[in-house]
């Protein structure tokens, strides 16, 4: 019969793993969501970019916004790293490899999905080599790529740590040293990430003709640069935290101490309240003094089609006071179920706003004479963005069963007798 | 290897370097970037020699002079209007602009001649030779009595050979598609016993009363109008001219006018005889009108139109008909015009006579401003005994069996798609066992033809465009071939010579440049006239400035109005005429067919700027600027005004049937408030079988779902107006 | 973004709206003159390339007060921090020193399509599809102007490549190449003469005049784009299409 744990050797060493059986779904959804990203890839770079739903009033579509989401998403990895090493919240450690994991993934399936977003994938380089300083578009691309070679180099030593791989003598050496340098990289990652976060905001806040995106700010940076920082580093703690609670409840061990968790959710919280009254100040300021001078109303923004007012109240509200308050709240935090929907609208509010900033401002005409749009994407670029989502679950599944991800793990876990 | 960390640094170190620094990758990624910058399936147009030909555009008989951007003398790449010609100034309509996509689609061009077998629908390709001789052999057999000739080609010397050819051949049946002309002949005839064409000086008018006529959407010579528009428009507000539109719906003219008179369709000679009421009364009459004879009869007749009573039968404002009389009494140049749509199909006779009446009570008859009688330029006399019969006639006699036909002709005409009766055109062809076109384009007529002996296109080919209607002073535009033939077409006049002689005859010219220089000779002859030249007068003071110096020699003519593409004669003196209102014509109501109760809602086929109306297919850059709430994928819209739309729970962008006596077919609905309640519009020249996709399959054509209406007065099929409803399934 | 000192050569555009009458010359001109491709269904008006667009306005009266009007719009170049040059990351798009107009450089636009969702006028066109020329109509590509790729994005150049040949022209007959004028193909195939072209900065240009006639107006004035292509109209109900609402506040866009 077949020996559903013939990995075995591979496991980290004391640690029990599922059958290969009972892992398989993991294979199969992550397989299948990349197959169908790839022949969406196949179809959008072969026939062009006319297989997406995307046109010339929807410039940016569903990739866009995935990737914001993500890349905000993703912020936990530099921001745990920044908590951990800058600051010295030494029990973070518990956490930092999911984190730093989880960050790799969001950005290398960001990068990916803007390989093919661009009409000349090839010449995406030029980005780099007639560099125009100027656009945020620029800033956000060297600050990526740099990021993600930092999170390459954050990840490697974890694989190296690998039981067989360790049997490897000039391989046990590579991932001491790199243990030693961690603290330089995550300085570095903590920066790049701070200046790409905020320019992926600025890209929005410097649209001076698209009143619905535009913001007035400080120097060259629009506020939007300083709100989607703070967005996503409220967000990026609580999205880690979700993800290692997922992996615990499929796995049916404890991975983190509860105590991790209760920290993540007061800094998200902390950081969620001050981002929403910071976000309610920007709106009004907005609305109030912004618009008129540019020679629309804020009631106008939002008269036309399905993007009513309801967004506005769904944004501050639903996914930004309620979880602010609620996680800033102890007695919530203690409660798990509280915590984890707490964070839930947390991470959801900051997709909401990525979505708000890319779609609705596109949508809404800007010369009088033109009408409302609506976008939908088709089912071939749908499967780029899910794909990233196999890729994720196939890269942190791996990762999970195979290298020494939570260093508290054996301890969580005493095995009875 | 002492494992340590110096020489793990080194390692890693080392590795890095070698990445950057080798050339391989960077000269890769170099090269492949560079691919996608010369991808071997993205065009690069060849450079060459820049040259200017001079010419005269023919999609439409407006008369433009264009000049054709070459390369090497071999490639066509432009068409920009020719500044030197007085007709357009350097201006170009849209088709003009986009001419070059007729010499170029070759999907749409017949290649050369051949033959069709009507069975198998197997064409093969024949040498002119082969094709000559079995056309002749075929027409011989056919014997005059069993051929009939239809001619679409009006107002050029081409005009008078196909003429002549039917003469030779002795076609029993000779069709000229119904020509707007003949109805303005007849009312000058009424008016001024004189039955001859009349042009308007527009560019010097400063109130203009149009009745129907699309100003701005092709009308009469589409450029020179929108030219005039461009002066009325200059100026400051108090200066400029004032337009007065008489007009079923809110057309672009409409529009554009000062003041819409929203008339219902077929009221028009009401609202015009209206005005003549107001202007007696307030005795604001040229003296020679009140002194003609017949002026009481007329008066009478006008009485009983006073403006309120106008307003009851036609729907425009009693006030609006007073202001606009007012305005075109008191003007010092005022012109009142009609001529429906693009101004050659027949409008009511009576409508053309009322106008011109209006024009007799203003007196300005040869006058600034005014309607100037201006004489057809002197032409070739070819086939005159020749008479024109009804297409529809022939048509529907063949269908009931009383007439037999063994040959069909087909010049510049494509009844299938215009003809008065598509169904009964069909089998009009395919009751008759031979049917020559003559088109270099694959339209539909063309596709069922037996025999093809393709015509090049006109940048192609020497050809003639007379004056072009509407305009005060003689003017013939020349065009030229360019360079050589692109497929193996020829020039319609060669070969109609070649067949001529193959039937025992002798043919006026052995070649249409023949025919040119001779019909060039005669104008030659009048020792007047101009070639188009640097400094054109400035329109203002172009007419009455004297007939022009003319030529020494027939062939020093020739070679000018070859080289610039035009002669005109800018004396601007008219016909001497006496004015009579004798031969009033009552008013009688202009019923379109289909019965009321089954189709409550008349029909109104209008033009549009961006649809070229069958003439010649829409090129694909016009096609491309047509909104999306008037031609939707496959689907044309009908317009209808909101409350219509609403009683038939219908909104914005629905797709329904219409459905006339006729024909029906699926429409989008669109609404807009320039629609008269009650009544839809249909935009005409869309609904082609053929031709290339941009415009094969979309659209439904007008021609099939309007029944002709005879004019009361002269018989003549108004196909501007008819029956229809609407319905879901 | 370091402002250019435009103090002699600033070409601009005036579109007058009364002689304007929509029969798109202008466009399908500027479709023959640039090359502009064509698909076999162009109802999707979104993914639609004509560079120069032409709008029908009305005045949103009932029958019969109904009236249309038609606003042409090509690309504004706009003169104050360009909304698309700002944003491009790869320099692809850039306003000229001399004259100001914002080109499009082919062969380095990745197709990001940044630009495009920065234009308010929605001038920029990215080629969605292959561009594809039926049988024979290569031959009428025009050599002065290079025919665009996939994955770019393409719009009005103010055709400055009728510019480099007169400059070029000027030169060869040893004239001053900077007193050059030209006309763009719109301009020149215009039946009504509603389009002037010149340049802004020469007090006795057409367009210098007419820019500062009563009639005149800009599209979307407060945005602060400062375009470069000025409209003239004498009914009120065209300028009122002319921005979202006519409050009095100063403009606000840039910085
Ligand atoms: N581009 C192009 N130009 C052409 C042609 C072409 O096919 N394409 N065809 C040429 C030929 S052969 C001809 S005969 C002419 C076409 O002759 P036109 O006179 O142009 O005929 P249409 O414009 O088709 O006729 C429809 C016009 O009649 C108007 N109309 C509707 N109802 C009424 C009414 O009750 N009373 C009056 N008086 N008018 C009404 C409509 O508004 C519309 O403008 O154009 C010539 N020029
Ligand atoms: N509903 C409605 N129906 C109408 C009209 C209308 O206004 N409304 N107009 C009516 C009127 S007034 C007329 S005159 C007829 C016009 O109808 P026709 O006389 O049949 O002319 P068209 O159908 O416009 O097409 C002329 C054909 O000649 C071909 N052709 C083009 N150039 C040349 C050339 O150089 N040589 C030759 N030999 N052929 C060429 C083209 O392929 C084109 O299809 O339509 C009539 N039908
Ligand atoms: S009006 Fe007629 S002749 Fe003049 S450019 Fe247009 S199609 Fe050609
Ligand atoms: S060519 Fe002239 S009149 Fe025609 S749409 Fe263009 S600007 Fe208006
Ligand atoms: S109109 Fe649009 S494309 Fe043109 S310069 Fe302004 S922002 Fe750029
Ligand atoms: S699409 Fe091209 S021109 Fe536009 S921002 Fe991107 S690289 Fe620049
Ligand atoms: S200036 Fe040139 S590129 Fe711009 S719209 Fe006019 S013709 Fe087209
Ligand atoms: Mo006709």
């Amino acid at each position: 019969m077949l020996n559903w744990n013939c990995d075995k050797e591979l496991y980290p060493d004391g640690l029990p793993r599922c059958s290969l059986a009972k892992f398989s779904p993991v294979v199969l959804i992550g397989g299948a969501l990349l197959t169908w990203g790839a022949i969406g890839a196949i179809i959008c770079l072969g026939y062009g970019l006319n297989k997406t739903g995307m046109n010339d009033y929807f410039a940016l579509g569903l990739w866009i916004v995935f990737d914001l989401s993500i890349i905000a998403l993703g912020a936990g990895a530099f921001f745990t790293g920044f908590l951990n090493y800058v600051v010295g919240r030494k029990e973070l450690k518990d956490v930092i490899n999911a984190a730093v994991i989880i960050g790799f993934i969001c950005y290398s399936g960001a990068v990916a999905m803007l390989g093919i977003d661009i009409g000349q994938p090839i010449r995406g380089w030029f980005i780099f080599w007639h560099a125009n300083v100027h656009s945020m578009l620029t800033e956000v691309t060297f600050c990526i790529t740099c990021y993600l070679g930092v999170l390459l180099v954050e990840y490697l030593p974890l694989i190296l740590e690998n039981r067989v791989a360790q049997k490897q003598r000039f391989v046990r050496l590579l991932s001491h040293n790199f243990h030693e340098f961690m603290f330089i990289f995550a300085g570095t990652g903590t920066f790049l990430s701070f200046f790409h976060q905020g320019s992926l905001g600025g890209m929005f806040g410097v649209l001076f003709a698209r009143p619905f995106s535009f913001r007035e700010g400080f120097l060259i940076w629009p506020w939007t640069f300083f709100l989607f920082i703070w967005s996503a580093i409220a967000a990026g703690p609580a999205f880690t935290t979700l993800i290692v609670s997922l992996t615990e409840k499929i796995s049916g061990r404890k991975l983190i101490p509860y105590s991790v968790k209760m920290f993540y959710g007061k800094v998200s919280g902390w950081l969620l309240l001050t981002y929403i009254i910071a976000k309610t100040i920007d709106t009004l300021y907005w609305a109030l003094s912004t618009l008129p001078r540019m020679g629309v109303t804020f009631h106008s923004l939002y008269a036309e089609g399905p993007y009513g007012l309801w967004l506005v109240w769904l944004e501050l509200g639903l996914f930004g006071w309620l979880p602010a308050l609620a996680l800033v709240y102890p007695k919530v935090r203690k409660n798990p179920a509280l915590l984890m929907w707490a964070m839930v609208l947390d991470v959801l509010g900051v997709i909401f706003n990525r979505f708000v900033f890319v779609i609705q401002t596109q949508a809404i005409p800007v010369l009088p004479f033109e009408k409302f749009m609506g976008y939908m994407f088709t089912i071939p670029e749908l499967g780029i963005a899910v794909a990233v989502i196999g890729y994720g679950l196939l890269v942190f599944g791996l990762s999970y069963r195979y290298l020494p991800v939570f260093p508290r793990e054996k301890e969580l876990n005493p095995v009875e007798g | 290897m002492k494992p340590s960390r110096r020489r793990f640094l080194q390692f890693s170190m080392g590795a890095a370097g070698a990445f950057l620094f080798t050339p391989i990758n960077w000269k890769l990624m170099d090269d492949v970037a560079i691919w996608t910058q010369n991808w071997s399936w993205v065009p690069v147009p060849e450079d060459g020699a820049r040259a200017y030909t001079t010419t005269t555009c023919r999609i439409c008989n407006g008369g433009c002079g264009i000049k054709v951007r070459l390369i090497d003398g071999k490639r066509a790449v432009k068409i920009e209007g020719n500044p030197e010609s007085p007709i357009n100034r350097g201006g170009l309509c849209a088709w003009g602009a986009a001419g070059l996509q007729y010499l170029y689609m070759d999907e749409n061009r017949v290649p050369g001649p051949m033959k069709r077998d009507r069975v198998t629908g197997v064409r093969t390709r024949l040498t002119w030779e082969a094709a000559l001789e079995l056309a002749a052999a075929e027409l011989k057999k056919a014997g005059g009595e069993g051929t009939a000739i239809v001619n679409g080609r009006k107002r050029s010397t081409m005009n008078g050979l196909i003429r002549q050819f039917a003469a030779d051949l002795g076609a029993a049946h000779y069709c000229e598609p119904c020509d707007g002309g003949d109805v303005q002949k007849a009312a000058s005839e009424l008016l001024l016993g004189r039955p001859g064409r009349y042009g308007f000086d527009l560019e010097r008018a400063q109130v203009i009363l149009s009745f129907n006529a699309a100003l701005l959407e092709g009308w009469a010579s589409p450029v020179r109008m929108m030219r005039a528009f461009g002066t009325w428009m200059s100026g400051t507000e108090e200066s400029r001219a004032r337009l007065f539109q008489v007009d079923p719906r809110a057309s672009l003219t409409a529009s554009k006018a000062d003041t819409w008179l929203p008339a219902k369709p077929g009221t028009e000679t009401i609202v015009a005889l209206a005005m003549a009421n107001v202007m007696i009364a307030g005795n604001m009459v040229a003296p020679e009108a009140a002194g003609a004879p017949g002026f009481d009869q007329f008066k009478s007749l006008a009485e009983a139109y006073s403006p309120s009573k106008a307003a009851e039968l036609t729907g425009v404002e009693a006030d609006q008909i007073r202001e606009a009389a007012e305005a075109f009494a008191k003007a010092e140049r005022a012109v009142a015009l009609s001529g429906q749509g693009h101004g050659n199909t027949p409008e009511p006779l009576s409508l053309a006579w009322a106008v011109l009446a209006l024009n007799g009570l203003k007196g300005n008859f040869n006058k600034e401003g005014g309607v100037y009688l201006t004489p057809e330029p002197p032409g070739l006399d070819l086939g005159a005994g020749v008479e024109n019969g009804s297409l529809l006639e022939l048509a529907k006699g063949v269908a009931q069996g009383k007439e037999k036909l063994s040959a069909l002709l087909l010049f510049e005409s494509n009844p299938l798609f215009n003809g008065p009766d598509p169904a009964a055109m069909a089998e009009l062809m395919d009751k008759t066992p031979l049917v020559i076109s003559f088109s270099p384009f694959w339209d539909e007529s063309t596709k069922k033809a037996d025999l093809i002996l393709p015509d090049l296109t006109y940048l192609e080919r020497w050809d003639d465009v007379d004056t072009p209607l509407g305009m005060p002073y003689q003017a013939v535009s020349v065009t030229k071939p360019i360079f050589a033939p692109r497929h193996k077409g020829a020039p319609t006049g060669d070969v109609l010579a070649k067949l001529t002689k193959a039937l025992g005859k002798t043919p006026p010219f052995a070649k249409y440049e023949d025919a040119l220089k001779a019909r060039v000779a005669k104008l030659q002859a009048t020792g007047h006239g101009l070639a188009a030249s640097e400094e054109p007068a400035a329109p203002m003071d172009l007419l009455g400035s004297g007939p022009g110096k003319g030529w020494g020699s027939a062939e020093e003519a020739f070679e000018e109005v070859a080289a610039t593409g035009l002669w005109y004669n800018p004396s601007g003196q008219g016909d001497q005429v006496t004015l009579s209102f004798e031969k009033t014509l009552e008013v009688k109501p202009l019923e379109p067919k289909g019965d009321a109760q089954h189709y409550p809602y008349p029909l109104v086929v209008f033009d549009t700027a961006r649809v070229a109306s069958g003439f010649y297919a829409n090129p694909p850059f016009v096609t491309k600027i047509i909104e999306d709430d008037f031609l939707l994928k496959k689907d044309i819209f009908i317009n209808i005004h909101p409350e219509t739309a609403h009683a038939l729970h219908l909104k914005e962008g629905s797709k329904v049937v219409l459905e006339s006596e006729t024909g029906q077919g699926w429409v989008g609905v669109h609404l807009t408030q320039g629609a008269r309640p009650g009544v839809i519009y249909l935009p005409a020249g869309l609904g082609h079988t053929t031709f290339d996709p941009t415009l094969k399959d979309k659209g439904l054509s007008g021609a099939a779902m309007v029944e002709a209406v005879e004019d009361p007065h002269n018989g003549q099929p108004l196909t501007f107006l008819g029956r229809a409803k609407l319905r879901k399934a | 973004m370091k402002q250019v000192d435009n103090s002699k050569l600033l070409w601009g555009m005036v579109i007058d709206l009364d002689k304007c009458i929509g029969c798109g010359a202008c466009s399908v001109s500027c479709q023959a003159e640039n090359n502009s491709p064509f698909k076999d269904d162009e109802s999707d008006k979104l993914r639609s390339m004509t560079w120069l667009k032409i709008y029908r306005l009305h005045n949103h009266k009932e029958f019969p007060e109904y009236r249309e009007a038609y606003l042409p719009r090509p690309c504004m170049h706009c003169d104050h921090h360009t909304p698309c040059v700002s944003v491009c990351p790869a320099t692809a798009t850039t306003k000229d020193e001399e004259g100001g107009i914002v080109s499009q450089i082919y062969t380095r636009c990745i197709g990001c399509r940044y630009c495009v969702a920065a234009c308010p006028y929605h001038a920029r066109y990215f080629n969605w599809f292959d561009q594809h020329f039926p049988a024979g109509t290569e031959e009428y590509l025009n050599p002065d102007v290079s025919v665009r790729m996939r994955g770019v994005v393409e719009k009005c150049h103010f055709c400055h490549h009728r510019w480099m040949l007169a400059k070029q022209e000027a030169a060869y007959k040893g004239e001053d190449t900077s007193k050059v004028t030209y006309t763009p193909a719109c301009a020149e195939a215009c039946p009504t003469g509603a389009i002037y072209f010149g340049n802004l900065k020469d007090p006795e240009s057409d367009v210098a005049k007419l820019s500062k006639d009563p009639r005149a107006f800009r599209l979307l004035e407060k945005l602060g784009t400062q375009p470069k292509v000025y409209y003239l109209t004498s009914r009120d109900w065209v300028k009122e299409w002319s921005d979202n609402n006519m409050t009095d506040a100063p403009a606000a866009g840039g910085h």
